[in-house]
């Protein structure tokens, strides 16, 4: 049997090159699972804090929000997303630059009842001219197929419109409702089934820092005519 | 006969043609598929630069026959070299397959088997797969910017073959040799006991690359990472065949092969071809090559760009190579938001990889600066200079879409690989336990554990055998009507399925109209070839209604807009709308529907 492996096999490995004595292979071994292991361990803390229910110690951007507007992560766990984002007391998020984040899942809705969103900014860089960062926040639907819808817009920015948010200020809260009734930025269109909250932060400015935290998305018992802040 | 000349052309053009190209010594099955897969797929290039100067028609009969004549000749000689395989070598590669397949998600290949088995995408079918049909037609101009044509060529050779440009099956089919390649080059690591590299490769192909839905589609984005990747893996096979000079050559030659190729599939290419050649040169200096050798390879490597850029060249107006170069780069920043690009371009490489394959890959490509000195380490360090380089550059041009950067997953895996092979030795003397488990289970089956050998002309005659008799039984089992009508049925589905759908609604009341719009791919849609207009302004679509009343219009948003048309009409106006795109459908529309100063006749 011997003859054969040898006679049509490449040369193997140790005939080439010198081999790394079994002890120290065993040690590089070792070693690299172990980097490995802590680095997956870091990579992944927010979804392991997740499993083991440790989430409010992290970001909740980390946690709950991607860059995707699509419809990727997209089960429907709103009652779970309610929960998480009734929570006010974890720390916020730190952005430095520009960043659209976006909820991770797409969250079911009723499209004829009312929701107010809310979340607290504080700038902690005015950027470049010294404007502050600034801000859109709003939501993206989406009808039934899940697809985005973009009439009038896709992103509904109806809590805040270029929003320039001063260090000076301190901790602002920002408020929108978005209704059947609201108007132009806040109204949920009629097919909308689903929804992503969406956040720009420090727009065009890589130099704005801004801390986002407590963001909710709740539904509100009755109808009120879209009016932010 | 369309199925049958496609699927024959299909292997004219991946196999056969490349048993033109002698072979000399020994060699295993493996390496000579992958061997000859590359020659043919080198040679079809250059039959697509002869065509495009020649304007010539179908050569894959002229081929085939030519092959077998010399096929037949060549058995007469005694059969040109030997070709061996192992029975557990072809059980061990057919088991990694398996494996793969079950724990792969096979994203790639469910939409195929879901029955969308024609080219589709944007850019597929409003470039790629336009050139292709140029090509058929012999009416190919050069675009301004030099964008390679390799896929382009083949498909045209495929539509000459049948005779028909509007049937996108075989084209989309024949992208599959690009995994199957990289199969089989897993089963050759796994035979030259590469335990680590094979796992590697085996986690990009099933883990990374089978795992994304736009690798078949026709992009030639997920191609050009492939042949990167085929390519790196065969020079890394060179150079594992330390002691043996036969397949060092073969290796060498199929590495050079593949990266000409590659050069002209997409841009990047031409970086692992950069990176091919100096390894070649590595490979050359260590063996003490004679100059033919480097001639060769280097010729082989170079000559697919020098056609194509010689087929370039011949554009009449300016030809500008970078083409809208800055209008990409514009693209990017404006997709970092005006952020930093090289976090952008970094959260896309985080994105393609997966955080903790890129943590993997980047750990193992390290192990290359811990020694330097050895060929392998310095193979795997041109890999990690070319992935700086290549994401450098992504980061300014092209992170306007991650797919751009998809063939920085090919560089990335190759360094990896070369910097794990510090550990293989070790590896399988730890593994030499299972080794013998396995040996004691087996060693009892002589047929399979005993080498066989043929003659390679006997081998090539069973493939043409096989090549013929499979496509007839195609054509015979799945019918011609049949087959057309499943194409059809994709074709419909193409680009923007929910804008098509629009396109046919009560098409049979349409009469004599057209669909006129600026939504391009309705030009391509089954049954609405003819029955359409592409109109980029309104007067064009003010002309057509006039020439002929009842067509409807399909608008959209931006540049699929007529706005003074719109204001025109009222929402009764409308058969139907689609959500996803915003495009909606007037009904059959006359002059008298026509603003005022458009219904004026223009030539009175």
């Amino acid at each position: 049997m011997t003859h054969t492996t040898q006679s049509f096999s490449p040369a193997p490995p140790s005939s080439a090159e010198a081999l790394l004595p079994q002890r120290a292979f065993r040690w590089i071994a070792a070693l690299l699972g172990l980097w490995l292991a802590v680095g997956a361990c870091y990579l992944y803390r927010q979804e392991l804090a997740m499993k083991l229910g440790l989430w409010d110690a992290f970001a909740i951007n980390a946690v709950n929000y991607s860059r995707f507007s699509d419809a990727r992560d997209s089960e429907p766990v709103f009652q779970d997303q309610l929960l998480l984002v009734r929570q006010g007391y974890r720390s916020g998020a730190l952005f430095v630059g520009p960043i659209t984040v976006y909820s991770r899942q797409l969250l079911p809705i009723n499209s004829q009842m009312s929701y107010q969103m809310s979340f607290d900014l504080m700038t902690v860089s005015d950027g470049t001219n010294g404007q502050g960062s600034e801000t859109y926040a709003g939501v993206v639907f989406y009808d039934e197929g899940q697809n985005i819808i973009v009439q009038p817009e896709s992103h509904m920015y109806g809590v805040a419109w270029k929003d320039h948010v001063l260090r000076a200020t301190g901790r602002l809260t920002l408020r929108g409702v978005f209704s059947p009734t609201g108007l132009a930025l806040n109204r949920i269109p009629a097919n909308a089934r689903y929804m992503k909250i969406a956040i720009d932060l420090n727009y065009a400015d890589p130099r704005a820092a801004a801390i986002l935290s407590n963001i909710t998305f709740v539904p509100l018992p009755s109808v009120a005519p879209g009016e932010n802040k | 006969m369309t199925l049958f000349h496609g699927f024959l052309a299909v292997a004219v053009f991946l196999l056969l043609i490349g048993f033109t190209w002698p072979i000399k010594g020994r060699i295993d099955v493996l390496s000579l598929t992958t061997l000859t897969v590359a020659k043919s797929m080198w040679l079809s290039w250059m039959v697509v630069f002869s065509s495009y100067w020649l304007n010539l028609g179908d050569v894959s009969a002229m081929v085939l026959l030519a092959v077998t004549l010399l096929t037949l000749w060549r058995l007469r000689q005694g059969g040109v070299a030997d070709v061996w395989f192992s029975g557990y070598g072809l059980l061990l590669a057919i088991v990694l397959m398996g494996i793969g397949y079950a724990l792969s998600p096979l994203e790639a290949i469910k939409p195929i088997l879901d029955g969308q088995i024609v080219l589709s995408g944007w850019d597929v079918n409003a470039s790629w797969n336009n050139w292709a049909m140029q090509l058929f037609e012999n009416t190919y101009s050069p675009y301004i910017a030099a964008y390679p044509l390799f896929l382009p060529g083949l498909w045209s050779l495929i539509y000459k073959a049948q005779a028909n440009p509007m049937v996108w099956v075989m084209t989309r089919l024949l992208l599959c040799a690009f995994p199957l390649i990289l199969m089989i080059q897993v089963g050759s690591l796994a035979i030259a006991r590469r335990p680590l590299a094979a796992l590697l490769v085996f986690l990009s192909l099933w883990g990374i690359f089978l795992a994304n839905p736009l690798l078949l589609i026709g992009l030639t984005d997920p191609i050009v990472m492939m042949l990167t990747l085929i390519a790196g893996v065969a020079l890394y096979l060179a150079i594992c065949s330390d002691e043996q000079e036969g397949p060092v050559d073969h290796y060498t030659l199929c590495a050079a092969l593949f990266a000409g190729v590659g050069a002209i599939t997409k841009q990047p290419g031409t970086l692992s071809a950069v990176i091919i050649g100096l390894g070649l040169l590595l490979v050359g200096i260590h063996h003490s090559k004679q100059l033919t050798w480097y001639l060769v390879r280097l010729l082989v490597l170079v000559l697919p760009v020098a056609t194509f850029m010689l087929i370039f060249s011949t554009r009449p107006s300016l030809p500008t190579a970078l083409g809208n170069l800055s209008f990409l780069m514009s693209l990017t920043s404006k997709a970092s938001a005006g952020g930093g690009i090289y976090e952008h371009g970094w959260s896309y490489v985080v994105s393609m990889f997966g955080r903790f394959p890129l943590l993997l890959m980047l750990t193992l490509a390290a192990l290359n600066l811990a020694t330097p000195k050895r060929k392998l380490s310095q193979i795997g360090l041109l890999y990690l200079a070319g992935f700086g380089i290549a994401f450098t550059t992504y980061s300014n041009c092209c992170a306007y879409d991650e797919r751009n950067g998809w063939f920085l997953i090919a560089l990335l895996s190759m360094s990896a690989i070369c910097g794990v092979s510090i550990l293989e030795g070790a590896m399988m003397r730890e593994l030499a336990p299972w080794r013998r488990f396995f040996g004691r289970l087996l060693r009892h089956d002589d047929l399979l554990a005993r080498p066989r050998t043929f003659r390679s002309a006997q081998l090539q005659l069973l493939a043409i055998v096989l090549a013929v008799a499979v496509a007839g039984l195609l054509q015979m089992v799945v019918g011609e009507s049949r087959y057309l009508e499943a194409e059809k049925n994709a074709r419909r589905n193409i680009v923007w399925p929910t804008v098509n759908n629009l396109a046919y609604l009560n098409i049979d009341s349409l009469g004599k109209g057209l669909i006129i719009t600026n939504y391009q791919f309705v030009s391509l849609l089954p049954d609405l070839e003819k029955r359409n207009r592409i109109c980029p302004d309104i007067a064009c679509v003010a002309a057509a209604i006039k020439q002929f009343p009842g067509s409807r219009v399909l608008i959209g948003p931006e540049s699929f807009d007529y706005p003074t048309l719109r204001a025109a009409l009222g929402p009764g106006d409308y058969l139907a709308t689609e959500a996803k795109y915003g495009f909606s459908l007037t009904r059959g529309l006359t002059i008298s529907d026509l603003p005022l100063n458009l219904a004026t006749p223009l030539h009175p």
